[in-house]
């Protein structure tokens, strides 16, 4: 347990390193002071296609980074209920809300055709520096 | 141990008293019925219970649009940002919808369990192998045109007689144009105004030709080919080729559907008759149903209604229909309300939409009473049609209030597409303002605004006039903060007549005495109006001219709220850039702006305000020039400066 890495960041010298709040929990402080960023039933007993879920989830998260470029400022949330996917994250304030509308409703239409099921984007938006939570 | 005592005694006094209560009872009845009456099924519809949901909930006013992100940097500030985010959004489906078709190898999946054949590509279909009759028929229920039609060249046109009756069907009820079903992108339907056919639109489709040719000369299939040519025909306004091919069916002693009277009395708006013409072709189509045995429905009725909104003295023709219509039970629906309040409207020569309020009301309240699913598009025009009337008939508050009142009941609010609810909310915001307080009008305004509806500019423009109409008085400021906001914030300060009108209305109420915080406010407005005019003359590269009276308001107001500095600057600007204006100064503002520059001490403006006075000739010349001796101690450059002017 002491030697475990993942999820735990290294402080700079000058302090210069910043953290988001998610960033700077580390992972047991899972349930605690941060949550999951995958919502699902899949991993419960008897849950439906655990290996499924993990691996679309994957691929959403990637899908998102690349279609959304440098534009996410948080994790990428997915929770999951009844037939449908919704998608939550931070984004930067950029460029025109037109632009983010063309994303959306792209988006959300290419995955609900991959998925086989709705999917919906719920979007908050920030600066680069409203989501910094410590430097370390 | 007293209190339990007493406790314990009361508590038999009690119990005894129910005993003797008892034989006072009500007894139970000992005699029940042994039969259980099980109760009739509902026939419910799929979203029944949806919308029984939906009916428990309450409106939110400050919730935000459902389309949009609930953020406050993606909620869009103005009418257009609206639209605009919209349909930008649907813009990005389209995109993803042509990878999924043209790139469907990328993304093809099979997750769904049963299959879901919505979320699979579209087949693409090559050989006549991979096609057949079935597949045809599919594509045909599917409303697809190009599809279809490609379909039939692969299956080299040999399919059933059915299905060459249904390809022309199609081919007829399309115009033989491929049409976006509106599940698709509904937004870009909602905001598509409706499209009045006026002139003739039939394309001449040889596929479609040539199919006629075929199923007329065959018996079983001559009644539906010909149905389906006039349907389409009338339906796109080529009247001539329609009626002739009636003709011909009643030559033939075809028995054609109904549907053909209704598209045949509709098309009669397009041809050049006279009204007893219109009139008796009505009648000789009504005489054809009856001795074809064809029941009357409400798009008959619906159709006639719209072919006598053309005629004169229509009146009477119409409600005598409408009548006759009613008696035989076939049940109005919105279209047929519609059509009724457009031919009584405009019955009078003097006025567009008068109406007499009685007869307004009585079909009001028959639309309240009842229940109606969306048949037509046109039924979407009744709301903002009644609002419209009841505005511009000025008809007292409780109409308006009614009319919205149906409006929300038993799902009525389906029966308004985008561009018809900013209608009648225009409509119902301006008929609440000429009829109620200001103070009322506020209240009901900041219920609707910016929540469910954005005013357009014309709406904003009649608020400021109402705001001028009124006698000078500051307690209306605090009010006209409130919209001053909005207009900033709904981006409508390019729309110069409402600017001007705007700051003439503050300018009219505003004193320099009042309340430093409404003082800061309308500063900050006119300072903003100030900003947008310059970066405008900076970017644009044409000529803007605005009226004096505006840049006058604006230094007015920036006085008023201690911005010295930029009021310096607009009245540098105007004497540097005189093309930029219209007009002059009126000596009434010069004298304004000449007091708050003695009340301030402001040396600069008061020589600009006198060099204006000497070049232009207005305002008190002699009086200026006495005051700024003796009010202002001028430095060097400033004693130059006053003797140039005077000197020149």
């Amino acid at each position: 347990m002491n030697k475990s890495q993942s999820g735990r960041y290294k402080i700079t010298n000058k302090r210069s390193r910043p953290l988001t709040y998610e960033m700077a929990k580390p992972p047991y402080e899972i349930a605690h002071k941060k949550s999951w960023n995958s919502w699902n039933t899949s991993n419960i007993i008897n849950g439906n296609r655990p290996m499924e879920c993990a691996v679309e989830d994957l691929f959403i998260r990637k899908f998102l980074t690349g279609t959304w470029c440098t534009l996410f400022l948080s994790e990428i949330i997915i929770k999951r209920n009844h037939n449908m996917i919704r998608i939550a994250g931070i984004v930067k304030k950029s460029y025109d809300p037109i632009k983010y509308y063309f994303l959306i409703g792209y988006t959300e239409e290419l995955l609900s055709y991959y998925l086989h099921c709705p999917v919906k984007l719920e979007l908050q938006s920030a600066m680069n520096e409203d989501i910094i939570f410590k430097y370390i | 141990m007293n209190s339990l005592r007493t406790r314990i005694v009361n508590r038999r006094n009690v119990q005894s008293m129910m005993r003797k209560l008892q034989p006072f009872s009500t007894p139970v009845s000992e005699k029940s019925s042994p039969e259980i009456k099980i109760p009739m099924r509902k026939e419910r519809g799929p979203t029944d219970i949806l919308r029984a949901l939906e009916g428990t909930l309450l409106n939110d006013s400050t919730s935000n649009d459902y389309g949009f992100m609930d953020d406050p940097f993606f909620i869009p500030t103005s009418t257009k940002r609206k639209r605009i985010y919209a349909l930008s959004k649907e813009s990005g489906r389209r995109a993803a919808r042509f990878i999924v078709e043209n790139h469907s190898e990328t993304l093809y999946s099979e997750l769904s369990d049963p299959l879901i054949k919505a979320f699979l590509p579209p087949e693409k279909y090559t050989e006549k192998s991979q096609v057949s009759d079935e597949i045809l028929m599919e594509f045909i229920k599917k409303g697809s045109v190009k599809d279809s039609l490609h379909i039939y060249e692969l299956l080299e046109k040999n399919v059933k007689l059915e299905t060459k009756q249904a390809l022309l069907e199609l081919l007829c009820f399309y115009n033989s144009e491929e049409q976006e079903s509106s599940e698709d992108f509904p937004e870009e339907l909602r905001y598509r105004a409706r499209i009045q056919i006026n002139k003739n639109l039939w394309n001449n489709n040889s596929e479609a030709n040539s199919l006629f040719d075929e199923l007329k000369n065959n018996e079983e299939t001559a009644a539906a080919a010909y149905s389906a040519m006039i349907c389409g025909t009338a339906k796109y306004g080529s009247v001539n080729l329609a009626e002739g091919l009636y003709k011909e069916s009643l030559k033939k002693n075809l028995s054609i559907f109904s549907t053909c009277y209704h598209y045949l009395i509709q098309s009669i708006r397009f041809s050049k008759r006279s009204d007893e013409e219109c009139k008796s072709l009505i009648e000789i189509y009504l005489k054809d149903m009856i001795q074809k045995g064809l029941s009357l429905n409400v798009d008959v009725l619906n159709a006639i209604l719209s072919a006598a909104e053309n005629l004169a003295d229509n009146v009477t023709y119409a409600t005598s229909f409408f009548s006759k219509f009613k008696s035989l039970g076939i049940e109005p629906t919105l279209t047929t309300y519609y059509y009724l309040l457009l031919i009584l409207s405009k019955n009078n020569n003097y006025f567009t939409d008068t109406i007499d309020e009685n007869v307004f009301m009585e079909i009001l309240s028959e639309v309240k009473s009842k229940d109606f699913v969306l048949h037509d598009d046109t039924d979407q025009c009744f709301f903002s049609k009644a609002m419209s009337i009841a505005a511009k008939n000025y008809f007292p508050t409780n109409v308006g209030h009614e009319i919205y009142n149906i409006f929300l009941s038993k799902n009525k609010r389906y029966f308004l597409n985008n561009i018809q609810s900013n209608h009648f909310y225009n409509d119902y915001i301006l008929m609440v303002l000429y009829n109620e307080s200001l103070l009322d009008f506020q209240m009901f305004y900041t219920k609707f605004v910016p929540a469910v509806f954005i005013p357009d500019h014309e709406t904003m423009k009649n608020i400021m006039e109402n705001f001028l109409s009124y006698r000078k008085d500051n307690k209306l400021l605090p009010i006209m903060a409130l919209f001053i906001k909005h207009i900033v914030s709904f981006e409508m300060l390019y729309n110069n007549n409402l600017l001007k009108l705007s700051l003439k209305a503050i300018v009219k109420h505003c004193t320099s005495k009042e309340e430093p915080r409404i003082q800061k406010e309308l500063g900050e407005y006119a300072s903003k109006v100030w900003t947008h005019l310059k970066s405008l003359h900076e970017r644009v590269k044409y000529q803007v001219v605005l009226p004096m009276e505006l840049y006058s308001n604006i230094i007015i107001l920036l006085l008023y709220a201690s911005e010295f500095e930029k009021a310096l600057d607009v009245y540098d600007y105007l004497i540097k850039n005189p093309e930029k204006t219209s007009g002059a100064f009126k000596p009434t503002e010069l004298n304004e702006i000449f007091n708050q520059c003695c009340t301030h001490n402001l040396t600069d403006l008061a020589l600009l305000v006198l060099q204006y006075t000497h070049n232009s000739g207005i305002g008190d010349q002699q009086f200026y020039d006495e005051k700024i001796k003796s009010h202002f101690v001028l430095n060097q450059m400033q004693k130059q400066q006053l003797s140039k002017i005077i000197g020149s």
